[in-house]
């Protein structure tokens, strides 16, 4: 029962369909990646589990319960959602950002507790924006706001953490950073995280699961390596693949050919 | 509600302005002993009821200046923007022109055809803003703003058009109505727009949180759960119903609850729950003081307040808009 469950789930926006009909589970303790070219749908979907976005479905739930009916502060109890470009008020405090990210938690509106402000900390050390927190918006970099938009869907205390394009806007460390990141906290807020991503690297690296869009409609879905193939992903993205190995690594990586 | 060290001027403000207000004015400076009965009258039938509604006027539009520029995360966004002032002047230049031209009047107390009239003028704005953004699947600032301006400029045409229709010493009597008059005698009004002061600054008061969060961001504040069109829907209609009566009572005085938010929100910081007492107290103060002025001015000639308001808030809006990087 632990898992998002999605059936016959569409997107109609003025008359477009950006989604066609999905269905897909999504297990606790597991990193799904959405992979697929611009425009394939990766954001809509997401924004449609975390209804954000009107859909049509069967059923959509979450650990056997329907999210459809939930009222909005229940629902952001369950599944937390990191858009790609987070607007925000530039001269808001980033650890009222953090404070305010914990609402779907309170029953009312409260300063965090004891325990709450622990558990901020300790996403703050490990995603190194710890010195940030007394900092306003305007005053933190692109990259770093990355940094706290992560922190803060993981401090909402979900049990579903949905990231639109974790990656984006960082350089090649800090990537590796919060891949460090993402990798322990499903073990560490048990959870589970679906994140559409552009980076195939990362995607190959941290994913258990992955889910192929192409226009909208489910292309592939299951273990990433039964659907990562040479096949599969010249077929999504209509170009070559090649199967790159690093020196004295066993794992290999499928990367565009084009890539020399 | 105030509780930082910054707060400690501001009431020392207040209380000047409070002072300054009762006790100066056409009639001249008056304070304890009284020299005679009359002084007496003028002080507490006249003055003290006078400046207790100023401080209500500015405290009440400065809070709902405050609410609506979080809400729509707008630094323009206020009760006159948003076209609810001129349904209101609408209304009591139509009660104006129905007395004298059909003779339909009434007064009842506090309240005359005018105020009624205005009053309705008022919900009668919020209600095609409310019934717009319906149609337009949603309650968001854009097409909020847009409408008000709109609708500022359609109910400004039938003001004009009422103005034009009636008698020349009618048509001064609403010009004067537009141009806000604080002038009052005893307290009843005071204890009615208190009360509606209190009711809503409670209801900001409880909804703080939730503000806090809608003013960072649109789809920060869905993500984190929060019912952002039900809520701006809700905080709308209590703050312009409280804008409402405001107008009703005093007639339209633009810029306090414009600059005064601005002004707070500088000093003391951007979570709603420390500007609301400062931005009270703050354009409360605001108010008594320029009335003060539109009562000494040229011998007590009874210059209209929203005059000396818009001359000061003018050019401090520009002031802040140059100062301010983010705008």
């Amino acid at each position: 029962m632990n898992h998002i469950e999605i059936r016959s789930l569409s997107v109609e926006f003025d008359g477009c369909h950006l989604i066609k009909d999905i269905s897909a589970n999504f297990e606790l303790g597991e990193i799904t990646s959405i992979i697929g070219s611009n425009g394939s749908g990766k954001s809509s979907l997401l924004k449609a589990v975390v209804g954000i976005f009107p859909f049509q479905a069967k059923s959509l739930t979450v650990n056997g319960e329907s999210l459809i009916e939930k009222k909005p502060q229940h629902r952001a109890s369950l599944v937390a959602y990191m858009p790609q470009q987070l607007e925000i008020e530039e001269n808001l405090i980033v650890e009222d950002f953090f404070h305010y990210s914990r609402f779907p938690q309170m029953e009312s509106f409260r300063k965090l507790a004891p325990a709450e402000v622990k558990l901020r900390d300790r996403i703050c050390v490990e995603l190194k924006i710890a010195h940030l927190l007394k900092r306003k918006v305007s005053q933190v970099s692109g990259g770093e706001l990355k940094k706290i938009s992560i922190g803060g869907t993981f401090f909402q205390g979900c049990r579903y953490v949905l990231l639109d394009e974790p990656f984006q806007a960082l350089d090649p460390v800090v990537k590796s950073e919060v891949a460090e990141f993402l990798r322990t906290a499903v073990d560490q807020f048990d959870c589970g995280i679906i994140m559409a991503c552009h980076d195939l690297y990362w995607v190959q690296t941290l994913s258990d699961k992955a889910l192929l869009l192409k226009r909208g409609e489910l292309a592939h879905f299951g273990e990433l390596r039964g659907v990562f193939t040479n096949e599969n992903l010249t077929e999504l993205y209509g170009q070559n693949f090649m199967t790159y190995t690093s020196e004295g690594s066993r794992d290999s990586i499928l990367l565009p050919s084009g890539c020399k | 509600m105030i509780t930082s060290k910054k707060g400690l001027p501001l009431i020392f403000f207040a209380f000047i302005s409070l002072l300054v207000g009762i006790s100066s004015g056409s009639g001249g400076w008056i304070s304890y002993p009284f020299e005679s009965a009359r002084h007496s009258f003028i002080f507490w039938e006249l003055r003290v009821p006078r400046a207790l509604l100023a401080f209500l006027v500015g405290g009440g539009l400065g809070t709902c200046g405050l609410v609506f520029q979080s809400l729509f995360r707008n630094a323009l966004a206020g009760p006159f923007t948003l076209g609810v002032a001129s349904g209101a002047s609408f209304g009591a230049c139509l009660g104006i022109f129905l007395s004298s031209s059909l003779g339909l009047y009434f007064s009842w107390g506090l309240f005359s055809s005018v105020t009624v009239l205005s009053f309705l003028g008022a919900l009668l704005s919020v209600s095609i803003i409310l019934g717009l953004s319906r149609f337009k699947n949603g309650f968001r600032p854009t097409v909020l703003i847009l409408c008000g301006v709109i609708s500022s400029f359609f109910f400004s045409s039938l003001i004009l058009f009422l103005q034009f229709m009636a008698q020349q010493y009618d048509a001064k009597k609403m010009l004067q109505w537009i141009m806000g008059d604080l002038g009052v005698v005893g307290y009843s009004p005071s204890i009615l727009l208190g009360i509606a002061c209190l009711l809503v600054l409670y209801l900001v008061k409880k909804k703080a949180g939730i503000l806090n969060i809608i003013s960072v961001g649109e789809v920060f504040a869905q993500t984190r759960g929060i019912n952002v069109d039900r809520e701006r829907r809700v905080l709308f209609v209590t703050t312009s119903a409280l804008v409402g009566v405001i107008v009703s009572f005093v007639g339209p005085i633009s810029f306090v609850g414009l600059i005064l938010p601005h002004w707070v929100k500088a000093r003391f910081g951007h979570k709603l729950e420390d500007c609301l007492g400062p931005c009270f107290l703050g354009a409360g103060s605001f108010l008594v003081i320029c009335d003060c002025f539109s009562r000494i001015f040229d011998g007590g000639s009874g210059l209209p307040v929203g005059v000396i308001t818009s001359f000061i808030g003018g050019p401090y809006f520009l002031y802040i808009l140059l100062k301010d990087k983010s705008l």
